[in-house]
């Protein structure tokens, strides 16, 4: 590489550095305006979603009782285990991470806790509140009359929304489908054709029922989300939103206990409030400490591989921010800083490698592409090594080790992509300026071999 | 070829001998205290007991904390917040205890916080005893990640490198898990949901070392030449520097989270020093222990090794071992 074809990618790769770090640490608002208003940018480090344990919650606090207060069941704990988990599903479902869910007792009554971390928006209390306050028990008749249901929040196994183009119209319908546990049940009910009434608690849903010409066989059914008239004349088309909307107060009124709720409050970080900030504060001493060993051990590639470094944070908390299931919370914190001490070491393995082929009588730019060579192999292993370990605790129930896998999973892709092509790039770029004085990388012939 | 394994397993006894009696000791204490007296689990595990108070917005914040710190301190465990936020008109404040408490220790606790900040009885407005968030369903699946992550590594270093390899990466793993688990029992620290994502990183750390360990005497074909005591011997001596490094490193982020982290977290943060002096322990101790001890005796396979790198520049093993 010539002298000049290195001064121009290195201020290239700076320019590009300066924007990164710009778009991974600072907040700002834009100095123009769109339409007269003015937008914000978050950057990616604020983009990344926190877990409950070092950021704030939302906790809501739900009374659990069983639907009919004066029925007794002998299974009460198995009902009460269903509901929690089904509750944990359904917050999930919405996108949700961190959701705990708990139970305590009080008196002879029994409360649900509901913790959701990471609540960004006072919109996201709100859906949280809608989706889990307005439960609607779903019944099905073949009257308008509600006394007459043949089915019930009981007899549903699954209940999902959706979207489907129909391209003999060209339209788009959003539907709700529900299936039935018992095939038989509604095929019987439905076997002489007619209308269908569903019921969501006692108000009739879905217009004036749906019209059934042959019995319904296979236990599904799908309904579409039609448009209607509102009181004021307009038309109302329901959407794809909508449909959710009905289908999670669907799921959350077939819950085996009724819940009410009681509480609901945002609560501190566990680990007190500012918690955040104080890992931060010892994550950058720490990166600073880095970056000041490497100087001062290998001077001038030693920079060389603290601007690698700074790629590999920037491109870090790109990827981390922009995964939707990552959520970081302290175990995940302790994923990145082993990734980043992972890096670290494999660029330094290949700054010793380097030392020591010079020391045994090769080129600089020889020793550096042996050193380059030889910890291929070594870094790809160690690499994935941390991406299998990563990849198997995305399957654990705690959000702590999701945290800690999705920090090990995804941050050695870009270790290895800053530890082997980009520093192979840059040492390239180095070794334009110089390539003969090994004291300013602190090389010395006679120096401590690795 | 006749090789004196009894020799090598002696002279590597000899050589280590203090080493290998504390870590045994320290073992069989770690596994009789964890045993008997099992971990300390903070509330994720035991459940835990929480009050909340309310105080008027105009309340000083800095009386409120200093006031609830004592209480906390005078009746509680060892992983006990309290949180200070504002809803609407008024501040509310929040005390978790780590464990679940009985009807007396709650009236208690009501009334120190009643004396202490001066309030009203009703502004205790809550007090709850919330169960366990995680359960014993993720000790068990900690424990298989961790044996499914140490069978993948051990197939992969068969086929890579060879049987003896595989065995090191087995027992390696089980004698850092088994140390770091006595430490946990013996210091008495509280478990969390993070001691697990800890046990899955030390593993890692474990491996890693393995691996750095074997690409040594892989790269330098020394096992081709040599008896398994000597490789490792060589291995070992040539990874010490990046293995230091690495566990260093990992220590002193252990010791800035002590420093700079929360009290709560102080505790957790410890358990990052204790991950790095193990995996470091285990690298140099137990790894050259496994290999001299009980690998010595396998018999040696017939290695397919490649010198990597240029023949003619490729490094002398015994410049390296310098």
């Amino acid at each position: 590489m010539t002298k000049k074809r290195s001064r121009f990618l290195f201020a290239l790769f700076t320019i590009i550095l300066v924007v990164l770090l710009v778009a991974t640490f600072v907040n700002f608002t834009y100095p123009f305006s769109i339409n007269g208003r003015y937008y914000t940018y978050s950057s990616f480090v604020s983009n990344i979603k926190l877990g409950e344990d070092i950021s704030d919650s939302y906790r809501f606090v739900y009374r659990a009782e069983l639907p009919d207060s004066n029925t007794a069941s002998s299974n009460y704990d198995e009902l009460k285990q269903s509901t929690m988990n089904s509750l944990a599903d359904i917050v999930s479902s919405e996108g949700y991470r961190d959701v705990t869910v708990s139970q305590y007792s009080q008196g002879e009554e029994d409360y649900i806790v509901v913790t959701v971390g990471n609540i960004l928006t006072i919109d996201d209390e709100n859906s949280i509140k809608n989706l889990i306050g307005n439960p609607a028990t779903i019944s099905f008749s073949m009257s308008e009359n509600i006394e007459d249901s043949f089915a019930g929040a009981q007899d549903v196994a699954n209940v999902g929304s959706g979207s489907q183009y129909d391209s003999s119209t060209g339209e788009t319908y959003n539907y709700i489908s529900i299936e039935f546990k018992d095939a038989n049940k509604i095929a019987e009910a439905t076997e002489g054709g007619g209308t269908l009434y569903i019921f969501l608690g006692d108000s009739l849903a879905f217009g004036n029922g749906i019209t059934i010409e042959s019995a319904i066989t296979n236990g599904y059914i799908a309904i579409n989300l039609g448009s209607s008239e509102n009181a004021d004349g307009s038309t109302y088309n329901p959407t794809l939103e909508d449909a959710k909307t009905y289908a999670n107060q669907i799921r959350v009124g077939l819950l085996p206990l009724s819940l009410t709720q009681v509480d609901g409050a945002s609560i501190t970080a566990s680990y007190g409030v500012g918690s955040d900030l104080l890992l931060y504060i010892a994550i950058i001493i720490f990166v600073i400490a880095t970056f000041v060993y490497l100087i001062v051990k290998y001077k001038e590639m030693g920079l060389v591989a603290c601007f690698n470094l700074l790629f590999f944070i920037t491109l870090s908390m790109f990827l981390l921010q922009s995964i939707p299931y990552v959520h970081i919370n302290f175990a995940g914190i302790i994923g990145i800083v082993l990734a980043y001490i992972v890096t670290v070491e494999s660029l330094i393995s290949i700054l010793e490698r380097a030392k020591a082929h010079y020391l045994n009588d090769n080129k600089l730019y020889i020793a550096f592409r042996l050193a380059q060579k030889e910890s291929l192999a070594r870094t790809f292993m160690i690499n994935l090594l941390f991406v299998v370990a990563g990849f198997i605790c995305l399957f654990m129930p705690s959000m702590g080790i999701q945290s800690f896998g999705w920090a090990i999973f995804v941050l050695p892709f870009v270790g290895v992509l800053c530890s082997l092509a980009i520093m192979r790039l840059f040492i390239k770029m180095y070794l334009a300026f110089n390539n003969t004085d090994a004291k300013k990388l602190n090389f010395h012939k006679g120096g401590k071999n690795a | 070829m006749h090789r004196d394994f009894t020799k090598s397993n002696k002279e590597y006894f000899k050589k280590n001998k203090i080493a290998i009696i504390v870590l045994s000791v320290f073992l069989i204490v770690g596994i009789l205290i964890g045993s008997i007296f099992g971990f300390k689990e903070n509330f994720e595990f035991a459940g835990y007991s929480e009050f909340t108070v309310k105080v008027g917005s105009e309340a000083d914040n800095n009386a409120i904390i200093k006031n609830i710190t004592q209480i906390v301190n005078d009746y509680g465990g060892d992983f006990d917040t309290a949180s200070i936020y504002d809803v609407g008109d008024n501040t509310r404040i929040v005390i978790r205890y780590s464990n679940q408490l009985n009807e007396d220790k709650q009236n208690e606790i009501t009334t120190a916080i009643i004396t202490k900040l001066n309030i009203e009885e009703s502004a205790v407005s809550e007090h709850v005893n919330v169960s366990p968030i995680v359960s014993t369903k993720d000790y068990v699946y900690t424990a298989c990640a961790i044996l499914i992550l140490i069978v993948l590594v051990s197939i992969f270093a068969y086929f890579r490198y060879n049987g003896a390899s595989a065995l090191s990466i087995i027992i390696s793993s089980i004698i850092g898990t088994l140390s770091f688990l006595s430490i946990g029992a013996i210091l008495r620290l509280t478990i969390g949901a993070s001691y697990f994502a800890m046990i899955v990183a030390l593993n890692v750390l474990i491996m890693y070392s393995n691996i750095a360990i074997f690409e040594e005497i892989k790269s330098t074909n020394w096992l081709s030449n040599s008896d398994y005591a000597s490789a490792i011997n060589h291995g070992v001596k040539n990874s010490k520097f990046k293995l230091c490094a690495l566990n260093i490193a990992v220590l002193i982020m252990g010791l800035l989270f002590v420093l700079f982290a929360p009290s709560a977290l102080k505790y957790v943060s410890l358990n990052i020093m204790f991950i790095a002096v193990v995996a470091l322990a285990v690298a140099l101790y137990v790894v050259p222990f496994v290999w001299s001890v009980f690998i010595t005796h396998c018999k040696k396979p017939k290695l397919s090794v490649k010198v990597s790198g240029e023949k003619d520049s490729s490094v002398d093993n015994n410049q390296l071992d310098k």
